[in-house]
């Protein structure tokens, strides 16, 4: 009995020098829950929707906080209950132009370029604006976006037509 | 007595593998290599070099300030780990390192920068430092003219983001939309070294 003990301080001893875990604990008890706000998204498949057109919803629909005279990007979820789509044009009172955009990776290099053909939208089906992907693209803002604000875009599909779409600034 | 003392070992071996040495969640370099003490200018006019941040963790990431997408988001991870890190930010650089020098003036960086942290460090410079810095650290950046786009051209670059630790010595490789978290636990343990 005493050597079983002995072996738990030495199991007590050997569990106390060892403080890993216990940083990350207290790295998640700093965390604020503001931050949640700003966290490199995953796009939120139950954000509620918040515009439709024909069987068109779109959904977590934001655009990133930017300087007057500088670029942002925005962002949102297409669900698609009926036959496939294509998103083929944007309009916008806030920026000079706006325009869809895509990130295409390869070899570690990420390039951004201008989407001619459109944005493709299957049927029954679900397409992601998100950062470093498929993005609407403002060049040259009007003005400041800043955090909580709100501004609206008009979105033009091939087959459902045009909806214009509020983006929260984020 | 035999089958109870059994299974206190067992629960004893299961709280012990949780406490070996760290394991780093993002891309660790074996073995680490020296990393390349640029000289550049920052948002405020004012001569920065890698070795005079010895001491700290630096991050070290490249970008230009008319990039909406993939810079913003990095800058935005950048601004979230300072503030997870909490005082321990004390001890981590953020080093934002542009692409692009024709357009982003140290006015322009700064002016970038302040709209997501005032703390990360926006750097500019002579094409030459620019170039050895681009190459040290594997940024290949290459512009890229886009007739068809209101922005006149892109800048094609890398996304990877590079720890150097306290001794400037390169450490690790952050990929693009890497869990902020993840990242936030390999700095501490860096700066816990």
């Amino acid at each position: 009995m005493s050597r079983l003990l002995l072996l738990l301080c030495v199991c007590a001893s050997l569990l106390a020098s060892c403080s890993t875990t216990d940083t990350q604990g207290g790295m998640h008890d700093s965390m604020q829950s503001g931050d949640m706000a700003t966290m490199m998204p995953m796009p939120n498949m139950n954000a509620p929707v918040v515009a439709t057109v024909g069987d068109i919803r779109l959904s977590d629909a934001w655009v990133r906080t930017a300087n007057q005279g500088d670029n942002s990007a925005g962002y949102f979820i297409i669900n698609n209950s009926g036959n496939a789509d294509t998103l083929i044009g944007v309009a916008s009172d806030i920026a000079t132009s706006t325009e869809l955009h895509t990130v295409e990776k390869s070899d570690g290099m990420m390039r951004m370029r201008p989407v001619n053909d459109g944005i493709g939208i299957p049927s029954q089906g679900v397409q992601l604006l998100q950062p470093g992907a498929y993005h609407i693209m403002f060049i040259g803002l009007k003005r400041d976006l800043n955090t909580g604000e709100r501004i609206e875009v008009t979105l033009t599909f091939a087959q459902a037509g045009d909806v214009t779409v509020p983006l929260s600034v984020r | 007595m035999r089958l109870q003392f059994v299974r206190f070992m067992m629960v004893i071996l299961v709280l012990l593998s949780g406490c070996g040495p760290y394991t780093f969640k993002n891309t660790q370099l074996t073995p680490p290599d020296s990393a390349f003490d640029f000289r550049l200018i920052d948002q405020n006019e004012v001569p920065q070099s890698l070795s005079a941040l010895r001491g700290n963790v630096v991050l070290i990431f490249f970008g230009y300030t008319n990039c909406p997408d993939i810079c913003p988001a990095t800058l935005s991870d950048m601004q979230l780990i300072y503030n997870r890190l909490g005082d321990d930010s004390a001890h981590v650089r953020m080093v934002f390192i542009t692409v692009d020098p024709e357009r982003d003036t140290p006015a322009k960086l700064n002016r970038y920068v302040q709209r997501f942290d005032s703390r990360i460090m926006a750097l500019t410079g002579d094409p030459q430092a620019l170039q050895a810095t681009y190459a040290a650290y594997g940024a290949g950046a290459t512009r890229r003219e886009l007739p068809d786009s209101a922005l006149k051209y892109a800048m094609d670059h890398t996304a990877t983001v590079t720890v150097v630790d306290k001794q400037g010595m390169r450490r690790l490789l952050i990929a693009f939309a890497s869990d902020v978290d993840d990242t936030v636990a390999d700095i501490q343990a860096l700066i816990n070294e």
